[in-house]
């Protein structure tokens, strides 16, 4: 059901206003196809607004995101069929089982049953398949919330800080979904503070700063200076 | 900036004028008295408080469309004027339904609509002033605000059957005006109107820059307080 | 997914995890009884005035429940961000809605259906010969509370003191509801000289379609942020 890849998803001079004052300002940026774009910033920064805004969850108050160079009209469902995202929390029934939860899922996005077992299978939650939500570990949900993210094989995925609350095996796996996803012509856009996954995983980079964008580009080595520079003004700027 | 003055000059002016008009210069009516000058303040009142709830409508649906926060502050300052007006007709009609009909109070569609309309309002208004200030509150407040306008249609026709065997009191006198008392109506009615819109627009521009206030407050402190 | 094995899908779904949980059943049902524990020792006199008073206890007893099961609706879906990841899926959100109300409908006619003839049985009120035009009026008022309550309370998710602020937020708005109730009840009861119930289901019926249209033109806008 994911329908054609995009090429790129692309945001245009977007801008959003939470209560008169801007979360995101003027940000035109780029997503490709294939490519791990790591969304770094400090707290506060926009990352998450963006995210929505990709999501189509926020609407800009600004400015339009072009989606396969093509501007969806407001709450399509065909847009939304083609979008995986992870956010902060898990989005989950925690009275549901997992495999419950993800037979629901599926079902919304058209996605036959088989999906479920195997994604299950891919997470690594076959054996708790059956037992209900609630008594997940943290690390448990949050591979299960992976799972129904990818569940559409969306062609644009957008992980909101997926490696909170994971064991080290958790992140490996993470890095390995996302990976195959990409291998498999998506967009995958990557909230997250820890640059050393930007080494292995993302090829490339945007960083927004008090609702700004202040690169843009591949991701290299003067990338987690270039944070660390921001984060040190900020500092600065606060004493 | 000269217009709203010499408006509010106006208005000042028409409020005194309309009390002189309805007081002085309209007889006494024969067979009510001299309660019945309530009327000069109670009718226009309540369009005044119908054109608030109205703008609120408008307001809400165009916020729900748009999200441009200068609707939202429209709906908000309709409300506010919306309510203010009811509670005068509120308070000047049981002042002159208990002489008139010899009770403070009788379930009757005009009366039953307006204090239902009032408390629905109200309900928008505590809603959007303690429901906290983020777009989800005034999402609903709008969403509200559009749910509450059939309502006033449906509490019509519901009092109206309800109550339908008290026809005496479906008209409020407005049949059987003299010229003077005519006169009299139409200017408190022009000047209580023209005192709404200017109420109005001042509300709604002091809600813009409350708005605007707060959010450099909130800047300023973003600047200098985290990191 | 079209629309109506989307609502299909979303209704069973939330009976599965009410059934699983329970919470909101219990409490309903719980709360409903002291209701009617609470209005037969308050009301309770000769048959006349029981006669009387069946109807407006009839409809409180509606209208608390309702309003009480409303407010549960998105409540447990709000907590862990489910609500979320199902408006972000591309299930029609009129199908959602669709499916809200139906869940909130079900539960109310439940709880009615066990407080109703509790109450006749204390207040001692015969409805044998109109059980079918009560049940009629009881089924299109609670879907009025439903149609109407529902859409406000998806969104009394993100307020501030929504469990204070949803009751009276919808109490005003169910007004025509509760009066059409009560007087159409009394009409069939015979307790009021016009017994004609009719202009009341007529006018429940009218305002039912009214909030139908109503939720399904605004929902989507209600939903984005």
């Amino acid at each position: 059901m994911a329908g054609e890849a995009f090429e790129s998803v692309e945001t245009q001079r977007v801008g959003r206003l939470y209560d008169e004052s801007y979360a995101l300002v003027d940000v035109s940026v780029t997503f490709r196809a294939r490519t791990v774009t790591a969304l770094l910033g400090p707290n506060g920064a926009g990352k998450s607004t963006l995210m929505g805004m990709l999501s189509t969850a926020l609407r800009p108050s600004e400015g339009k995101v072009l989606y396969g160079g093509y501007e969806y009209p407001e709450n399509d469902p065909t847009l939304r069929a083609r979008i995986g995202y992870l956010g902060h929390r898990p989005m989950l029934y925690s009275e549901l089982s997992a495999t419950e939860n993800l037979a629901f899922f599926a079902r919304l996005h058209g996605v036959g049953p088989e999906a479920v077992a195997h994604w299950l299978g891919r997470v690594g939650l076959t054996r708790a398949a059956d037992r209900p939500v609630s008594g997940f570990s943290r690390g448990m949900a949050q591979r299960l919330a992976l799972a129904r993210a990818l569940l559409s094989s969306p062609s644009l995925l957008l992980l909101d800080e997926p490696f909170t609350g994971l064991d080290p095996e958790g992140v490996r796996l993470t890095k390995s979904l996302v990976a195959e996803r990409r291998d498999a012509g998506a967009i995958v856009v990557l909230v997250t503070h820890d640059l050393a996954v930007t080494d292995d995983l993302a090829t490339a980079a945007v960083v927004l700063r008090g609702g700004r964008l202040a690169y843009a580009g591949p991701s290299g080595g003067d990338l987690a200076g270039l944070y660390r520079d921001h984060a040190e003004a900020r500092e600065k700027r606060a004493s | 900036m000269n217009v709203r003055l010499a408006l509010t000059a106006l208005a000042t002016i028409g409020v005194v004028a309309g009390h002189w008009l309805a007081f002085d210069f309209a007889p006494v009516e024969a067979q009510m008295g001299v309660v019945q000058k309530i009327f000069y303040f109670h009718v226009p009142s309540a369009m005044a408080c119908y054109a608030g709830f109205i703008a609120c409508c408008i307001g809400s649906l165009a916020y729900l469309w748009t999200r441009k926060g200068r609707w939202d502050a429209l709906a908000l300052a309709g409300a506010e004027l919306g309510l203010i007006f009811g509670l005068i007709v509120l308070i000047t009609g049981p002042l002159w339904a208990r002489p008139a009909w010899g009770v403070w109070w009788k379930w009757e569609p005009r009366l039953t609509s307006m204090a239902l309309l009032v408390l629905m309002f109200s309900a928008y208004w505590v809603l959007h002033t303690f429901g906290g200030s983020g777009e989800g509150v005034r999402r609903f407040a709008a969403a509200l605000a559009v749910f509450a306008t059939p309502n006033i249609y449906f509490v019509h026709v519901a009092v109206e059957k309800w109550k339908g065997m008290h026809p005496e009191i479906q008209n409020k006198g407005s049949g059987g005006l003299s010229p003077d008392m005519r006169t009299a109506f139409v200017v408190c009615m022009v000047v209580l109107l023209l005192l709404f819109g200017l109420l109005l627009e001042q509300r709604y521009r002091m809600h813009l820059q409350s708005r605007l206030v707060a959010a450099l407050r909130r800047r300023i402190h973003r600047i200098g307080g985290d990191a | 997914m079209n629309f109506w094995p989307t609502v299909a899908l979303v209704w069973s779904k939330d009976i599965r995890v009410e059934l699983r949980s329970k919470d909101t059943l219990v409490t309903l049902v719980l709360f409903a009884l002291v209701l009617t524990m609470v209005f037969t020792f308050g009301f309770a006199s000769d048959p006349q005035t029981n006669l009387r008073v069946f109807p407006s206890v009839m409809w409180a007893c509606v209208l608390f429940c309702g309003t009480l099961g409303v407010g549960r609706t998105f409540a447990r879906e709000a907590r862990d961000g489910a609500f979320t990841a199902l408006v972000l899926s591309p299930a029609h959100r009129g199908a959602i809605l669709t499916a809200k109300t139906l869940v909130n409908l079900v539960l109310t006619l439940i709880v009615t259906a066990l407080t109703t003839p509790i109450l006749a049985v204390m207040l001692r009120v015969d409805l044998t010969d109109v059980l079918g035009l009560v049940a009629g009026q009881l089924f299109l008022g609670a879907a009025g509370f439903a149609l109407v309550g529902t859409p406000l309370a998806v969104m009394a998710v993100n307020a501030r003191f929504a469990e204070v602020l949803l009751p009276m937020v919808v109490f005003p708005l169910v007004a025509p509801i509760l009066i059409a109730g009560v007087t159409g009840t009394a009409a069939i009861l015979g307790t009021i000289p016009e017994n004609d119930p009719r202009p009341w289901f007529q006018l429940m019926l009218g305002f039912d379609l009214v909030y139908l249209v109503g939720g399904q033109f605004l929902f989507d806008k209600m939903v984005t942020e």
